[in-house]
């Protein structure tokens, strides 16, 4: 049985349909990446599975459960953690207490400590900037933050929207690593990315997203090579 | 004439004290929901009023009275924020604003119903007492209400920066959404918030009442002197709405004793006018 599985999945902002009948599904222990164009509903899908959104169509189940009517700080509690795009720190908090807050639902408190050591192992820059303001570091310092304080309820299940955008390449790969770390421990990780060359490389499945619907799904190399891919999404 | 000016100012600062009270409900209400509510002015005077009746009706002590009534009204609050305000929150600021301003209408009417619309007087034990410091004079309830209203500021304070609701409450002012991803059920901390806004307003209201009097109306222009202070703190900020209440009690104690009581509101929204034309952002509020 699927750890996540979203059938004929369909939302609407006002009169504008975001998502057409979105169908996937994510194993356990599995990194699936959704690539996609600019509005094609990568994030209206991430947004509607952590409860952000509303479909009114389409189910979505985890764990065996549909969690498509539970409010968002329900299905956190069952460990599906969602990172969005941008802006979702406390930003006059410092970083430290963006992190502690992270770990607000975690049922096992003592595990804390452990945690807090084990994200500022992953994210080294955070340990520096412990007693920093969340809101006055960098783009690219705010979303490791966001990563790290999604890390801290110890997810099953991780959404990342976009986590490499506007991150140098340095980081970009750095961050590669983590996400590569985190899915060999066996986390489940949904990620959506522009950068599709680094997507397809981490995937072990992969869906193509266009207007709203799913156009193509395979494993990360027989996206890699299909022509179509290829071509708009790798440029070459 | 300087004994006078002192009188006064220490008069106007004892005010302040129970204007900043009710300002930082109207302002936390602010900060988490990002709506003015218009009915502050009628949860200071439901705060005087069940406090009036608690004591008439067993006969509880007024110390006892006062934290009882914010209670009994941070809990009216919290309803009426279930029903009125919580299935609209997806809607506009204007519906909302109306929301609160039908809370106000409802409450207003009903406390006319209940409890007549004629003066009543509370008395509080401290009255009885007097102090002189210097020029000034003050009854033992002036003392109390500006004791009080220290204890609810740094109380505040503390509870906000420290405590896990406290920061919670700050989580879901900075970023409602962030909050609701970390697992904060933000529904209830926006109820829960608004109570505790409303629970202030009666405390100012129950505070105040032994030196003024209690009637339906009275919240009126309480509401709209907390909706000054809140922009002459600047919206939003906690120290604001502190240093906004002092600065208008003072001002209209000041201009009230020294010129005339019937141009004491007149100075007061004058002092507004003149902060938001020199410092929109308010005095403590950082600019956009």
């Amino acid at each position: 049985m699927a750890l996540l599985q979203v059938e004929d999945l369909r939302v609407r902002y006002g009169e504008v349909a975001a998502l057409n009948g979105v169908s996937l599904h994510a194993n356990k222990g599995e990194f699936v990446t959704l690539i996609g164009a600019n509005g094609a509903g990568k994030s209206t899908l991430l947004r509607t599975i952590s409860g952000l959104s509303r479909g009114y169509r389409g189910t979505i189940s985890y764990q065996g459960s549909r969690i498509d009517r539970l409010p968002v700080h329900n299905i956190v509690s069952h460990g599906l953690v969602h990172v969005p795009e941008r802006r979702s720190l406390f930003p006059d908090m410092t970083v430290a207490e963006n992190l502690k807050l992270g770990a607000y639902r975690l049922k096992d408190k003592s595990s804390f400590p452990s945690k807090m050591a084990q994200v500022l192992d992953y994210f080294p820059k955070l340990e520096e900037r412990k007693y920093q303001l969340a809101g006055s570091m960098s783009g690219g310092e705010q979303q490791m933050c966001a990563i790290a304080r999604g890390l801290m309820l110890g997810p099953e299940l991780l959404l990342l929207d976009e986590p490499t955008l506007g991150l140098s390449p340095l980081l970009v790969g750095m961050l590669g690593k983590i996400m590569k770390t985190l899915h060999g421990q066996g986390l489940t990780i949904i990620l959506v990315e522009q950068n599709a060359h680094l997507a397809l490389s981490l995937a072990d499945r992969a869906y193509v997203l266009e207007r709203g619907a799913i156009a193509l799904e395979g494993t990360g190399k027989e996206l890699a090579s299909s022509d179509s891919v290829r071509k708009a999404y790798l440029g070459l | 004439m300087s004994d006078l000016i002192a009188q006064l100012a220490v008069f106007g600062i004892v005010n302040g004290f129970g204007y900043a009270i009710a300002a930082l409900g109207l302002t936390i209400i602010f900060g988490v929901m990002r709506i003015v509510n218009f009915a502050h002015g009628e949860f200071y005077m439901l705060g005087a009023f069940v406090a009036a009746t608690l004591i008439a009706t067993t006969g509880v002590p007024y110390l006892v009275a006062i934290p009882l009534s914010s209670v009994v009204v941070g809990v009216i609050g919290i309803a009426s924020e279930r029903v009125f305000i919580a299935p609209l929150h997806n809607r506009s600021h204007l519906t909302l604003l109306l929301s609160t301003l039908a809370i106000s209408m409802i409450f207003l009417n009903a406390a006319e119903l209940i409890w007549g619309s004629a003066p009543r007087v509370i008395t509080s034990p401290f009255e009885e007492s007097l102090y002189v410091i210097g020029p000034v004079f003050l009854t033992g309830q002036r003392v109390f209400i500006v004791a009080v209203g220290i204890v609810v500021v740094v109380g505040l304070g503390l509870f906000l920066k420290y405590s896990t609701a406290g920061k919670i409450i700050r989580a879901t002012a900075q970023n409602p959404e962030g909050a609701a991803l970390i697992g904060v059920n933000i529904g209830l901390v926006r109820s829960m918030t608004f109570g505790f806004g409303c629970g202030l307003a009666a405390l100012s209201g129950a505070l105040l009442a032994p030196i003024s009097m209690t009637y339906p109306v009275m919240g009126q222009a309480l509401a709209i002197k907390a909706f000054a202070v809140t922009i002459l703190g600047g919206l939003g900020s906690l120290p604001g709405a502190i240093i906004g209440g002092l600065t208008l009690g003072v001002v209209e104690a000041i201009a009230g004793g020294t010129l005339s009581t019937a141009y004491r509101d007149l100075f007061s929204y004058a002092a507004i006018i003149i902060v938001l034309l020199l410092r929109p952002q308010g005095l403590m509020g950082a600019a956009r």
